[in-house]
């Protein structure tokens, strides 16, 4: 599994504070980092999870 | 190397009352309309809050109702044209929020304007405008505020409409020519390149400055040893990580003449971080109970061991409380309860004193909530066998105290509270003999700063003698003293004030342009 952020992200920061073992914010970029290139296993669900609770329907999961 | 772009109406910020603005010269039609935007994205404050709004009803009734509450309100300081006007313009926001942006709205508490300014503590006004209208609660996406929808959907809105988007493009300076009008802007792509911006009409709605704290300090906004606190995370109210609300607009326009107005931090206090929020981003995911433990109207004190405020009106999220806030000590104040009270809260907490949400929530163990938060490190709590400890922990003078708790027990048994005139149901007497004292450091939060800039009932910016800049408007968190009185002590600015304030400078710019002057 890959995710990514659409341009439209807000940057609010909800999945940094749901999610702090997938998302990082970035200050030196005004943006949020996804931790991983492709996301292990174990954090698939919560990849999920993540994309259901963004308030804006900024993560995109691309599965394999 | 140097860029034009040349346009008719130039918006700095893309926050509610600069999308306001730009929905209405959009519809104005035959406008080319650049927003200017400090961060990459769309946003500000309102993004990462408001789950519901009010709107006063375009009726006379409503309308003269809501003006009356305001004007008096505001202690007849604020601009009553102004008042008149937005309180007109807050009717149209269930058509662009609802209608336009397709928000749903589950439930919508239509009340009736006598009742309008009547209520106290949660007034749904903390950030949604005052009592002042029907309330419509929002559903947002996901785990978000809907207001972070709003601006995004709005946004794809406009770009329909032909309003072009510069993200991180701040405007740094306005351009004044001698003449005293307002004829462009300068801003500055990432990588620097500065961009010459020629307008007819420009308008300034980049929010407040809660993500400055060396400019904070320096007016004055803040002043306390805690200054910890107002950095990222510390208070998550304050400003959201990495805002890009850096005061840009208020120097801007300071710079070229525009009359300075106050500033304050308001409504929200709150317990600051680690372990009150779940992280540093979302005001309304709470980590443990202390949110509500410390909005219940329970004695506060600040750090001279005085009480400064009649309790019932202290809940958290009023603005009184956090109005009173500023004048104590180091602006915190200090919520004291002991063991028999903690044991009252296990078994419900008082009707009336919790967020909607919470209603019938039971606060158990709250000793052991508390402790979890001091062992990942928060400064902020405490509780302790004796007052004395108490004090010694929380630096509160111990002598004023123990004599302001002896009142207040007093009060507590004789059902009067002579000095604040609390009711006697909610005085919580405080004795060593319960088996413990629990202390809670409260500071003032909020979602940004509000003031700075005042304008006109045109939403146009004036300067030092009250004259209309021609070609300057402003909306927004920026220019709510202007609507609530001077300081703008209360919260509300953020959609009641905000939005409808961005559509009147929207209106007024679209007509000045158009009109040719």
């Amino acid at each position: 599994m890959k995710a990514r952020l659409a341009d439209y992200c807000i940057r609010c920061g909800i999945c940094e504070d749901l999610y702090p073992d997938l998302f990082k914010r970035n200050y030196e970029n005004h943006c949020i980092d996804i931790l991983y290139d492709e996301i292990p296993e174990s954090l698939q669900e919560r990849m999920r999870q993540a994309q259901a609770d963004c308030a804006v329907a900024a993560i995109l999961i691309e599965d394999k | 190397m140097k860029k034009n772009i040349d346009v008719d109406v130039a918006v700095m910020g893309s926050g509610v009352a600069g999308m306001g603005a730009a929905y209405k010269l959009a519809n104005a039609g035959g406008l080319k309309i650049a927003v200017f935007e400090k961060y990459p994205a769309q946003g500000g404050a309102v993004s990462n809050c408001p789950m519901c709004f009010c709107s006063t009803p375009d009726t006379p009734e409503a309308q003269k109702s809501a003006y009356e509450v305001l004007a008096r309100f505001s202690n007849y300081t604020a601009n009553m044209g102004l008042i008149s006007r937005v309180v007109k313009y807050s009717s149209e926001l269930p058509k662009i929020v609802l209608d336009e942006c397709k928000i749903e709205s589950p439930m919508c508490v239509k009340r009736p304007p006598e009742e309008y300014g009547k209520q106290r503590g949660y007034t749904m006004g903390h950030a949604n405008g005052l009592d002042v209208g029907d309330i419509y609660f929002l559903n947002g996406r996901g785990q978000g505020h809907a207001f972070a929808l709003v601006m995004l959907r709005m946004r794809f809105m406009l770009e329909k409409k032909g309003v072009q988007f510069y993200w991180s493009t701040p405007i740094k300076k306005i351009i004044r020519e001698k003449n005293g009008k307002v004829t462009g802007a300068i801003a500055y792509e990432k990588d620097g390149t500065e961009i010459e911006i020629k307008c007819k009409a420009l308008i300034v709605a980049s929010g407040g400055l809660t993500g400055n704290l060396p400019m904070m300090k320096e007016l004055g906004i803040i002043n306390t040893k805690y200054e910890d606190v107002y950095k990222d995370g510390g208070q998550v109210n304050v400003h959201f990580p990495d805002s890009c609300q850096d005061g840009d607009g208020q120097k801007a326009v300071w710079e070229i003449g525009g009359k300075k107005g106050g500033i304050v931090i308001s409504a929200d206090p709150q317990v600051p971080n680690p372990m009150v929020r779940i992280g540093p981003n979302t005001p309304w995911l709470n980590a443990n109970q202390t949110k509500i433990i410390t909005e219940q109207p329970y004695l506060r004190v600040n750090e001279l061991g005085k009480r400064f405020i009649n309790e019932e009106m202290s809940n958290n999220h009023t603005a009184m409380s956090s109005a009173s806030a500023l004048n104590n000590p180091n602006m915190a104040f200090y919520m004291i309860f002991d063991e028999d009270t903690a044991k009252h809260l296990a078994e419900s907490v008082e009707e009336g004193y919790v967020y909607f949400i919470f209603k019938g929530v039971k606060c158990e163990n709250i000793r052991g909530q508390m402790d979890e938060m001091i062992a990942k490190g928060n400064k902020h709590v405490c509780h302790f066998d004796t007052i004395h400890e108490v004090c010694e922990y929380m630096g509160i003078n111990e002598e004023t105290l123990k004599k302001t708790i002896a009142k207040y027990n007093h009060a507590a048994e004789i059902g009067y509270d002579e000095d604040f005139h609390t009711a006697p149901k909610y005085i919580r007497p405080v004795r060593e003999e319960s088996g413990q004292i629990y202390c809670y450091r409260i500071m003032p939060g909020g979602y940004d700063t509000l003031g700075g800039i005042i304008i006109d009932e045109n939403a146009n910016v004036v300067d030092e003698n009250n004259i209309p800049i021609e070609g300057l408007y402003a909306a927004g968190d920026m220019t709510v003293g202007s609507l609530y009185g001077d300081a703008p002590s209360n919260a509300g600015g953020t959609v009641y004030g905000s939005m409808p304030i961005g559509l009147l400078a929207g209106d007024m710019a679209a007509a000045y342009v158009k009109g040719g002057k």
